[in-house]
């Protein structure tokens, strides 16, 4: 029988300064504002679906995806602008510098691991920001970069993008994002008997996409379907991992594929939902992930925000 | 590293006591701007809360961390405290013009200006789309249907953000008029 495990973590802890009407300055633990999902939509009142999208892996418990390596939370600085352009437009700017990303522990150890509740393990920050345009209400696109020294000695550097959009209708909305990695990792070659081999350094990267649409039934004009929501999602990531680097980044590199979420929503509130959801996730190359899982679950969840 | 964050962290500590308390602001088309600005940035990632859910100073604690989240502007943020504050019936029942037996009625689009009706609503083919659009809504749902919206908005969709107005039969009447027109 399988042990399950507990874990608790403080999500984010900050203060605000409203430097004035357009710039806030944030100090202490926060949410990154890379990409939508990390910073704005993960909990489980306000993700649609049970899951994460592919592309942010097992985080949360569910999936046998590796992921790109989420980027939530980090302890550091932001400095956050709102532009208005007229009536409906809007850019919005973020420029961080956090503690950073940290070499993995553990046998398999090597990979980035980026949990800021483990500290900071070199003296090299990580900096990132993101711009986004919003045409409101209904749109906004944004574009998220990062980059920091992961390992040890500083030597290694972990930099990911993110390109996200946002529709939302009257019933209805879209949301997607494309989310890639890059990280350096280093190794050595064989040397001949004994000896040492020439040392290299090569990129490991790792990218995939997510697309969510989401109809809420009460546009049908019948009152009991007014609670009810459906959604759909869809996921794909790969990566270059091909077996040539072979130990930092095969666990990561094995779990490779596509991943479908449908899902039914009942809203109980405004902030409660029961949620119903199917999902099936597809690995690509399950000779790379040493096991091969079957991945189709149900869920149902309720999810309550304060 | 640690010396940064500390430095910091001191910085925002002191300056932040010299920042400026938000005032509460009862102009109506403060919270017409309001209404137009919670419309148009809750559902960027969430179901819109109704007003109720919070008091007036639970919502004045709610709306600096949403201002940050939502990159709102501070007059904007000023702006949706004004239109939650004046949705909220222990509030504005309290208002003196509530309290005098023979206080003047206003006409139904005085009040739909007053609640912010079309910050979320299309009314005579203007407003917010995050509620239904109210152009023949009496014609399409009947007047019964309309009463019992304004005095319980979630009596036919629990997951209503529609806020819960502090508004007596006339004032009902008056705006369901104004539908009508």
């Amino acid at each position: 029988m399988l042990k399950g495990e507990t874990e608790t973590e403080l999500e984010y802890a900050n203060m605000h300064y409203f430097f004035n009407d357009n710039t806030i300055i944030t100090a202490g633990k926060f949410l990154l504002p890379f990409g939508q999902f990390g910073a704005n939509l993960h909990p489980s009142w306000i993700n649609k679906a049970v899951s994460n999208p592919g592309i942010y892996g097992g985080h949360g418990g569910n999936g046998s995806l590796g992921g790109v390596t989420s980027i939530m939370n980090d302890t550091g600085i932001n400095v956050a602008n709102t532009w208005v352009l007229g009536d409906a437009g809007r850019i919005f700017t973020d420029f961080y510098a956090v503690s950073g990303p940290r070499q993995e522990e553990g046998d398999h150890g090597g990979g980035v691991e980026i949990e800021s509740k483990k500290g900071d393990n070199n003296d090299s920050m990580a900096f990132g920001g993101r711009i986004a345009y919003a045409f409101l209400p209904e749109w906004e696109i944004g574009m998220s970069y990062y980059s920091g020294a992961y390992s040890d000695d500083g030597d290694l550097n972990y930099s990911a993008y993110n390109i996200d959009f946002n529709w939302v209708g009257s019933y209805s909305s879209v949301r997607g994002e494309i989310f890639g990695s890059t990280a350096e990792t280093e190794g050595e070659e064989e040397g001949e008997e004994e000896g040492h081999g020439e040392e290299w350094v090569k990129d490991f990267d790792k990218s995939g996409w997510y697309i969510q649409g989401t109809w809420q039934a009460r546009q049908l004009g019948k009152s009991w379907l007014n609670p009810v929501e459906f959604v759909v999602r869809y996921s794909d990531i790969e990566s270059d991992f091909d077996g040539s680097i072979e130990h930092d980044f095969e666990e990561d590199g094995g779990k490779t594929g596509s991943r479908i979420y449908y899902g039914v929503n009942y809203w109980l509130e405004p902030s409660a939902v029961l949620k119903l959801g199917a999902e099936s996730t597809s690995i690509d190359n399950e000779e790379a992930s040493h096991t091969s899982v079957p991945d189709d679950r149900i869920f149902l969840q309720l999810a309550f925000g304060f | 590293m640690k010396s940064i964050k500390f430095v910091f962290t001191i910085i925002v500590l002191t300056t932040s006591a010299f920042s400026i308390k938000a005032q509460h602001v009862n102009d109506p088309s403060l919270v017409a701007k309001g209404a137009k600005v919670y419309s148009e940035n809750c559902a960027r990632c969430h179901n819109a809360r109704p007003a109720e859910e919070y008091s007036k100073k639970e919502w004045s604690v709610v709306i600096p961390h949403m201002r940050a989240k939502a990159h709102m502007t501070g007059k904007e943020a000023l702006a949706v405290e004004a239109f939650l504050a004046s949705t909220l019936t222990a509030d504005v029942r309290h208002a003196e013009e509530y309290t005098k037996p023979n206080a003047p009625k206003k006409s139904g689009a005085e009040l739909v200006a007053q609640f912010g009706c079309q910050g979320c609503h299309q009314i005579k083919g203007e407003g917010g789309k995050l509620g239904p659009n109210l152009d023949g809504v009496v014609a399409n749902k009947g007047e019964a249907f309309l009463l019992k919206k304004l005095i319980d908005p979630k009596f036919n969709n629990a997951a209503s953000a529609m806020p819960k107005y502090p508004m007596n039969k006339d004032d009902v009447k008056a705006i369901i008029g104004f539908l009508k027109e």
